[in-house]
């Protein structure tokens, strides 16, 4: 049965040429423009790191002035001050957590030929490859003993590792940064999590760092933030040493939090180290206290989408919406032209139901042309992003979950919007059209 | 005389293709007007002037990595060197680039005491003395920076003493006026005003802060540093094309990124909004194709189904212009009513996106030109039908289909 009604779909689509042309352009026309708004939504609202997206927790203090405003929903900074973070590592070693920021240096080879380039480098202790499920191709990350004594050893990616070496097991051998011999202990895969979760406030489709070295070592060498830099307190910090003692907001801090208990402890961790500074009279805020978010809702809370790309896909969306009601209207005025016909088949006896069917299949032809041909509008659209636009390569992309979606979500639409033409063609009275023959 | 009942009374035996042209119409009005409202406020943000010879600015990074090279002597060199190349005219070391996304504020009161005072941001450009001629301002009120007002600044927290700022961080600064020769505070460090330029964007340009800018005569020397040359059009390109080269002759231990213009840098920090309005734009001209199409379609499959009442009309002496004012009249009545709903749904829409989204209150006179429009653009519409209709012959009434 569905074969024919597929064959009389395709004729009876085909018996009206300019209407089925329009009807496919307008589904796909709203598809396309819908799915290119959608990718876009969804890549940029991508979680890059599911599995453990629950368990990794940044962390946050209201550790600013009395006065002290911040773009955050709830007024919190997004960073620590670099005496917090080491203040906090030093507690709950049961956990992983570990503070962090953005340096960057020129990068040489030992070659004196070698021809310096600037990377930027993450400064963080041996646990950030461990929470982040970074993988290890050679070596492994530098040791305990290293993140407690400053010692010049790095762990670099992949692409690094095949710029300055050509590729291969390097561990042991020794790299410049800037003007210091550092040892390389590891050699990571090209990890590049997008959006940048882990340091969204720096940049959130920044390329991730491909050079890490222990944490330890900015107190020693004073290796200056190449990230943001917020002071809210008027004090005069001339020197490196000077910043390290100040109230400057520019370190970000993760933990890694297994089990629900694990949370809470930690949790009371915090609010302990805000009550021991509240009485220090360091944090001069009522509200001063220690904040939570796993990596979901860190990203909402930053919100790394943006509006625009909420606003892009209601409006498409809407959009799309008058595509089929635009479709609807044409299938409307097509089906009822063909009620003379159906009238014809109702007398010979077809049931309601069949002829109902029977449009609904054809109603679907349609919709599954027009969605097929949004995909390849879609895809047009976001080819063009990718080539105008800098920084779209990934954001602009159709993972699989958007490939399908688009054919699913063009036919289901399309078929919801034909059920009504379908629904009073069947319901016409045969008798009326009989009469008129 | 535009008989409107009949084509009411007509309209009511054919509701839910009239339901579904109006519900079109209404959502079309409701998309297109905010749609345009945001590409209005879009093209208007990208279109200030930026009060910078974009087009004739170059900048680029440098980074030195050997802590034997001495930065700021290298610096004061390479300002003099950078003018042997062909073209251009001045330079200055600095630590931020204009209209690029990134770089430095400072917050300034307009006295010593806190108390009472108003706490004003603004970007703040440290260069050579030169600085607003690298830049090609105007000094509108006061005098230019002199070289021996220069601060050399390392991590000793040298001081700057004057500086010159824009107008309008001015205005907010001493709203009552006269900022010229009065002191400005950074934390308690008094600068004082000198002069006065009408405009210069600084380095956020979605920043509410973006024309709040002040110059200071100092060298803020850091491993990372920018530089800034102006140099004649015709030369930019070859500019652009040797400066590193010649540079790293000068001094090769350091890392200087490749330069480009301010406008490459405006292009990229305007990007996000480029894509919104292309993006809208699109779906406007698409959406306002398809609803011509579709009520045009409507209107033959009307004139299809109604040839015999149309050839009867005209046997019983309804004239051409008759048959065309019917169609037309009736698409009209039919674009108001979706256009009633249409504003009341624009409306809507514009709540939504403001609670939602903050952007601004949706102007009226976006929702009236929408309106126009679409009227224009239905009758269009429905003219070549309406037309079609008008020519068909009396004689069809007395045949039998």
């Amino acid at each position: 049965m569905f074969s024919y009604y597929l064959q009389l779909a395709i004729k009876s689509l085909k018996s009206t040429p300019t209407t089925t042309l329009l009807m496919v352009l307008a589904i796909a026309c709203g598809i396309g423009i819908s799915m290119t708004a959608l990718t876009l939504n969804h890549m940029t609202g991508n979680n890059p790191i599911p599995e453990k997206s629950s368990q990794l927790f940044s962390v946050q203090l209201q550790a600013s002035g009395k006065t002290s405003e911040w773009r955050t929903i709830d007024n919190m900074p997004v960073q620590l001050t670099y005496q917090d973070a080491v203040n906090l590592m030093r507690g709950m070693p049961e956990y992983k957590h570990t503070a962090m920021y953005k340096t960057g240096f020129s990068v040489r080879s030992l070659d004196p030929k070698f021809t310096p380039f600037l990377r930027s480098t993450r400064l963080t202790t041996r646990h950030f490859f461990s929470m982040f499920n970074i993988r290890f191709l050679h070596g492994a990350p530098w040791s305990e003993t290293v993140d407690k004594n400053p010692t010049l050893q790095v762990v670099i990616n992949n692409d690094l590792n095949e710029k300055l070496f050509g590729g291969g097991d390097n561990t042991g051998k020794e790299m410049l940064l800037n003007d210091k011999v550092f040892q390389i202990v590891g050699i990571i895969e090209a990890w590049q999590p997008k959006p940048k979760f882990y340091d969204v406030n720096n940049g959130a489709f920044q390329a991730a760092e491909q050079v890490f070295i222990p944490f330890i070592l900015s107190g020693v060498h004073e290796f200056e933030s190449w990230g943001n830099n917020n002071g809210w307190k008027e004090e005069h910090s001339n020197t490196y040493q000077d910043k390290l003692a100040s109230e400057t907001l520019w370190i970000q801090y993760w933990a890694e939090l297994l089990t629900e208990q694990a949370k809470d402890e930690f949790q009371q961790y915090l609010a302990g180290y805000v009550a021991e500074q509240k009485k220090l009279a360091r944090f001069e805020r009522d509200d001063a206290r220690g904040i939570l978010r796993d990596v979901q809702q860190w990203l909402d809370y930053n919100n790394v989408v943006g509006n625009d790309s909420y606003v892009l896909v209601a409006v498409s969306f809407m959009f799309l919406t008058v595509c089929l009601v635009n479709s609807i209207g044409l299938l409307l005025a097509k089906f009822l032209r063909s009620a003379p016909s159906v009238g014809v088949r109702r007398a010979l006896g077809a049931s309601k139901g069949q002829v109902f069917a029977q449009h609904l299949v054809e109603v679907g032809v349609l919709g599954l042309i027009g969605g097929l041909l949004g995909l390849v509008f879609a895809y047009l659209g976001l080819t063009l992003l990718k080539n105008n636009f800098d920084g779209f390569d990934f954001v602009a992309t159709m993972d699989m979950t958007m490939f399908f979606a688009a054919p699913v979500i063009a036919v289901s639409a399309t078929v919801l919007a034909g059920i009504y033409p379908a629904w009073r063609v069947c319901t016409t009275l045969p008798s009326i059209y009989l009469k008129t023959q | 005389m535009l008989n409107i009942s009949p084509i009411f009374n007509a309209m009511m035996r054919n509701k839910s293709s009239i339901i579904l042209i109006v519900l079109q119409i209404a959502l079309t009005l409701a998309i297109v007007s905010n749609a345009a409202f945001i590409i209005k406020g879009r093209i208007d943000d990208m279109q200030r002037g930026s009060g910078l010879a974009e087009t004739q600015l170059i900048g680029f990074h440098m980074y030195f990595y050997d802590d034997a090279v001495n930065i700021a002597d290298q610096l004061l060199l390479d300002q003099q060197k950078v003018l042997e190349l062909p073209g251009v005219i001045d330079a200055t070391a600095i630590n931020q680039i204009p209209l690029s996304g990134s770089g430095d504020s400072w917050t300034f009161r307009n006295q010593l005491d806190s108390d009472g005072a108003q706490n004003i941001n603004a970007g703040v450009f440290l260069g050579n003395y030169n600085i607003a001629n690298v830049f090609g301002h105007k000094i509108i009120e006061g005098r230019n920076f002199r070289p021996d007002e220069l601060v050399i600044r390392e991590r000793d927290g040298n001081t700057p003493k004057v500086t010159i700022i824009t107008q309008a961080l001015s205005d907010k600064l001493f709203p009552e006026g006269n900022a010229l020769g009065k002191f400005i505070y950074s934390a308690d460090v008094p600068v004082q005003v000198i002069g006065i330029i009408d405009k210069m964007q600084g380095s956020w340009l979605h920043s509410p802060m973006v024309e709040q800018t002040a110059l200071m005569p100092v060298l803020n020397v850091r491993k990372f540093m920018r530089f800034i040359i102006h140099v004649e059009a015709e030369q930019v390109d070859s500019v652009i094309a040797n400066v590193q080269q010649f540079l790293l002759a000068q001094e090769n231990r350091r890392v200087i990124s490749s330069a480009e213009t301010l406008l490459e840098k405006k292009k990229r920090s305007y990007q996000s909004d480029k894509l919104m309005t292309n993006m809208l734009i699109v779906i406007i001209a698409v959406l306002i194709f398809i609803t011509a199409l579709g009520i045009a379609g409507m209107t033959v499959f009307n004139v299809n189904r109604r040839q015999k009442q149309i050839g009867t009309r005209r046997a019983l002496g309804a004239s051409r212009l008759d048959i065309l004012r019917y169609f037309m009249t009736e698409s009209a009545v039919i674009a108001l009513i979706g256009i009633t709903i249409g504003v009341v749904l624009a409306l809507v829409l514009n709540n939504y996106l403001m609670t939602y989204f903050s952007t601004s209150s949706l102007a009226f006179n976006y929702i009236v030109t929408t309106l126009v429009g679409i009227i224009v653009v239905v009758e269009f519409a429905v003219f070549w039908p309406a037309r079609k209709a008008s020519m068909i012959s009396p004689a069809i009434a007395t045949r039998s289909v």
